[in-house]
């Protein structure tokens, strides 16, 4: 098991450094001249523009770039924003705690609204499972931004019960909880469906099997049947589709972000991108594989812990 | 349910594709340097007549404003940032200018208390006795000559928005503790005015090599003199000014009646006008058609202020097809304006001739008006505009039109272009570029400028006076010529109006640069557009022209009715 969970680093880490290289590469090829975007399109000295380059380190060849770039990320400096002449992991950080709220907000919801509706729509089959199913799909296919802006019509304009734009940071837990519920219910609603539907499917799938029947055939409870049966068995997909959606909601919440004005990375990403603001781009996107990777990791490590079998599959052969 | 975008979509295309412009409504504010309030109780909604100035002023005092930046979170404060509503909405209420911009368009000593020119070539500015900085400090002539020449920017080492303010000077230096002599290398008369924007803003010199490079920044802030101090700035969150208590004009033009202005940052039109609807967001500059027709429905405050800023078509390079000018004047006929002044902007705006209204100026806007009445007006003539095509000499025209990817009126304005050139004979792409891009076809010579034939964008003057305007596009080292358009005449007006100290005189010469300017067409104007406001309905006392709101405090007599 300590090989299993070994080897699984290793080859994080390895994810991290090839994508690393991606991330930097991409930008470097982008379109756009990075010397207008650092002089604002103002006039400006040979000094100033020489300055700059030293400073960006445009003059290196790229090999160099790349390998300083990365040495200062891991020592987690990531240079200093073109737009904003701040450094990135100030700007990274001030806005980082509101992605992490609204994400870990949406994944509460992702998971325990999509856990049961998937659950009764597969113990209960008939009507209730065809409109659970059928009510999941069409909020599935209805898109984020008109879901929030339905969302802020109703209970921040008709209702007056919750704060339309804004993340609460400064106004204690609190604050982050009412300005957040409703930008992380637009956010989960599309995800709750598709985390349903694999849920209602493994338990679908354990449930006609033939384990499962010989278990009833043999006389144990329906309670049993389902504990040590059916749930333990379609864990494993659960745990890894619903890691695969809580991790990817850090790159994922630009939409809502730039809806509800929130502070978070996803917007600034944004706004970076429109300003070929390449510094915090960079970052940015390293630190959402990063986060990405990690969970991705945990999750095959629990998944490996709760079925020994993936450790041997995953081994060298 | 799905119907309803789809109409309002077609409605707008039929708009855009109409064959023929509407008629032309004259619905120009008329009015001299008068301020102009709104009358009491009336929300100013779809004024076809008069354009305001200012709003009653407040009586009962408030706690907390919340104003919205529509253009985002400022990406800086530093007064010298090119001016842009993000920056200087906040900062106007807290950095003052040697001269200052009244909500009519009228000038005034601020900081300096009198100005003098002893010779053509020499500008004596006398420091107000008495003025403190927010930390008690007193404001001395070493900080104005500081706060200045970050302004001026001599090598362009600091990315001044301001340089080309003092192509004239030659040196600034404090003579004493309350005198700053400004030094030309040729008489400069739109200097001492020009002082009232941003480039005058004098600051606090210690505090800025206290902070150094984090001036302006959320961990640098700013030190001022102005009646609102920098209170807190959360990073992408919100930013809030706190009222100063011991400003030094208090007496004179009344202490602010709101303890503190919570600026925050929403961009998204739907939801600025939701949090408006709700009671979050409490007043907004340049509300969009599409936000003013919602609240105009649930009849809400909004204001329709006069101001500087122009919609129009700017040619990105005179060496490229465009420099021709029959081809200028052919697209000018073309255009469809009245279509893209509904499509486009909801008719939040009005025909323009020129590339500044008629109203700005001052006491001289008589002069200005006279002269706005005797140029041709810009109407749809395609037919006329083809003869024109083909009488260019250039055979098989084709134009890029550049177009900022992901704003709509971008998009709109565009197609509309490329209608209006395809029917006269000029085949048109449109090209989206990245915001990033776009930003290079303000750069004189940039690569993306000789690419593209012309874009849409909108400019403003940075004060009420059509000859700094028509300076600043006419002139060949101004930073609105980015395209390098240069008419012999049209400097030499523009130079003699420089150094005429008679500002009749000097008017009547922009009148002459604007006429030739006007036939030239290096610009084509489609529409003065307003400065158009929202206020939550228990507020009053906001100013409501610009350049006044971008460079002057605009929120002393904001308070409750």
């Amino acid at each position: 098991m300590v090989g299993f969970v070994l080897r699984r680093l290793a080859l994080a880490a390895l994810t991290v450094l090839v994508t690393s290289f991606v991330v930097y590469s991409s930008l470097y090829l982008a379109p756009g001249d990075a010397i207008t975007s650092l002089t604002r399109g103002r006039p400006a000295s040979p000094e100033l523009i020489a300055s700059l380059r030293e400073q960006y380190r445009l003059d290196d060849p790229f090999l160099v770039r790349y390998l300083s770039w990365l040495g200062d990320a891991l020592r987690g400096d990531f240079g200093q924003s073109v737009a904003f002449r701040q450094d990135v992991g100030g700007l990274i950080t001030a806005r980082l705690g509101t992605t992490m709220w609204l994400a870990a907000m949406a994944s509460i919801l992702i998971i325990g609204i999509g856990l049961a509706v998937g659950l009764v729509s597969a113990l209960r089959p008939g009507p209730t499972d065809s409109a659970f199913m059928l009510g999941a799909t069409v909020l599935a296919a209805t898109p984020t931004f008109v879901v929030g802006l339905v969302l802020i019509w109703v209970f921040s304009v008709s209702w007056g019960w919750l704060p339309s734009f804004g993340s609460g940071q400064g106004e204690g837990v609190v604050g982050r909880l009412r300005h957040l519920t409703l930008p992380s219910i637009a956010l989960a609603v599309g995800t709750i469906a598709y985390v349903a539907r694999i849920v209602r499917t493994s338990l679908r799938a354990e449930l006609d099997g033939e384990h499962t029947m010989t278990a009833t055939s043999r006389g144990l409870s329906r309670r049993d049947v389902l504990r040590r049966h059916v749930f333990r068995n379609a864990a494993g997909p659960i745990i890894t589709v619903s890691g695969l959606v809580v991790a990817g909601l850090i790159g994922g919440t630009a939409i809502v972000e730039k809806l509800f004005a929130l502070n978070g990375i996803g917007s600034l990403l944004i706004d970076s991108v429109d300003a070929n603001d390449f510094p915090v781009v960079q970052a940015i996107a390293l630190i959402a594989v990063v986060v990405f990777i990690i969970v991705n990791t945990t999750v095959d490590v629990i998944a490996g812990l709760l079925d020994p079998r993936i450790g041997v599959r995953g081994g060298p052969q | 349910m799905r119907a309803r975008p789809i109409l309002a979509a077609l409605f707008a295309a039929a708009l855009l594709l109409g064959a023929c412009g509407g008629d032309d409504d004259d619905t120009t504010g008329t009015e001299g340097s008068e301020e102009t309030t709104a009358p009491d109780a009336a929300d100013g909604a779809g004024a076809t007549g008069e354009l305001l100035t200012v709003t009653p002023a407040g009586t009962t005092p408030v706690d907390e404003v919340v104003w919205n930046l529509s253009g985002g979170e400022p990406a800086s404060l530093d007064p010298i940032t090119f001016f842009n509503g993000s920056t200087n909405y906040p900062l106007a209420n807290m950095c003052e200018s040697l001269m200052l911009q009244n909500p009519d368009g009228t000038i005034s000593p601020g900081l300096a208390e009198a100005v003098e020119q002893p010779d053509e070539t020499t500008v004596v500015f006398t420091l107000r006795e008495g003025v403190t900085f927010w930390d008690g400090s007193p404001m001395t002539a070493e900080d104005a000559v500081f706060s200045i020449e970050r302004a001026r920017d001599v090598d362009f080492a600091l990315g001044s928005g301001y340089a080309d303010v003092f192509f004239s000077v030659d040196t600034i230096e404090a003579t004493d503790d309350r005198t700053v002599t400004f030094t030309l290398n040729r008489p400069d008369q739109l200097l001492v005015n020009r002082l009232s924007s941003a480039a005058g803003v004098v600051m606090s010199k210690a505090h800025a090599d206290e902070v150094g490079d984090a001036l302006g920044t959320p961990d640098g802030g700013l030190m001022c003199t102005g009646p609102f101090t920098f209170g807190t700035w959360t990073k992408g969150d919100s930013l809030t000014i706190v009222r100063n208590d011991s400003w030094w004009r208090a007496e004179e033009a009344g202490a602010p009646l709101v303890e503190q202005i919570r600026f925050v940052f929403v961009i998204d039109t739907a939801t600025y006008t939701a949090a408006m609807l709700s009671g979050e967001i409490d007043g907004m500059f340049e509300v969009d058609a599409p936000a003013h027709d919602q609240l105009v429905a649930q009849d809400r405050q909004i204001f329709n202020g006069r101001s500087t800023l122009i919609g129009e078509l700017s040619i990105s390079s005179f060496e490229g097809v465009l420099g021709n000018a029959d081809l200028r004047r052919a697209l000018a006929l073309a255009v469809d304006y009245e279509g893209i002044r509904q499509a486009a902007f909801g008719g939040l705006g009005d025909p323009a001739n020129a590339l500044q209204p008629p109203y700005l100026g001052g006491e001289q806007a008589p002069i200005f008006e006279a002269a706005y009445a005797g140029l041709p007006d810009l109407v749809q003539d395609r037919e006329a505009a083809a003869e024109l095509v083909a009488n260019s000499g250039v055979a098989d025209p084709s134009i890029i039109i550049a177009s900022a990817a992901g704003i709509q009126e971008q998009t709109t304005v565009a197609l509309a272009v490329q209608d209006a050139a395809e029917a006269i004979g000029i085949s048109a792409e449109v090209r989206e570029v990245s915001l990033d891009e776009f930003g290079g076809l303000y750069v004189p010579g940039s690569d993306i400028g000789k690419e593209v034939d012309i874009f849409f964008l909108t400019d403003a003057s940075i004060v009420p006076d059509p000859v700094a305007f028509y300076s600043y596009v006419g002139l060949p080292d101004g930073f609105g010529n980015w395209a390098g358009y240069v008419n012999d005449d049209v400097v030499a007006l523009l130079e003699q109006a420089g150094a005429e100290p008679d500002p009749a005189t000097r008017a009547e010469l922009a009148t002459e640069a604007q006429a030739l300017i006007m036939e030239d067409l290096p610009f084509i104007p489609l529409m003065f557009r307003w400065n158009v406001t929202y206020l939550a309905d228990e507020l009053t006392g906001v100013v409501v022209s610009a350049p006044a709101t971008i460079f002057s405090p605009w929120a002393i007599d904001l308070g409750g009715k």
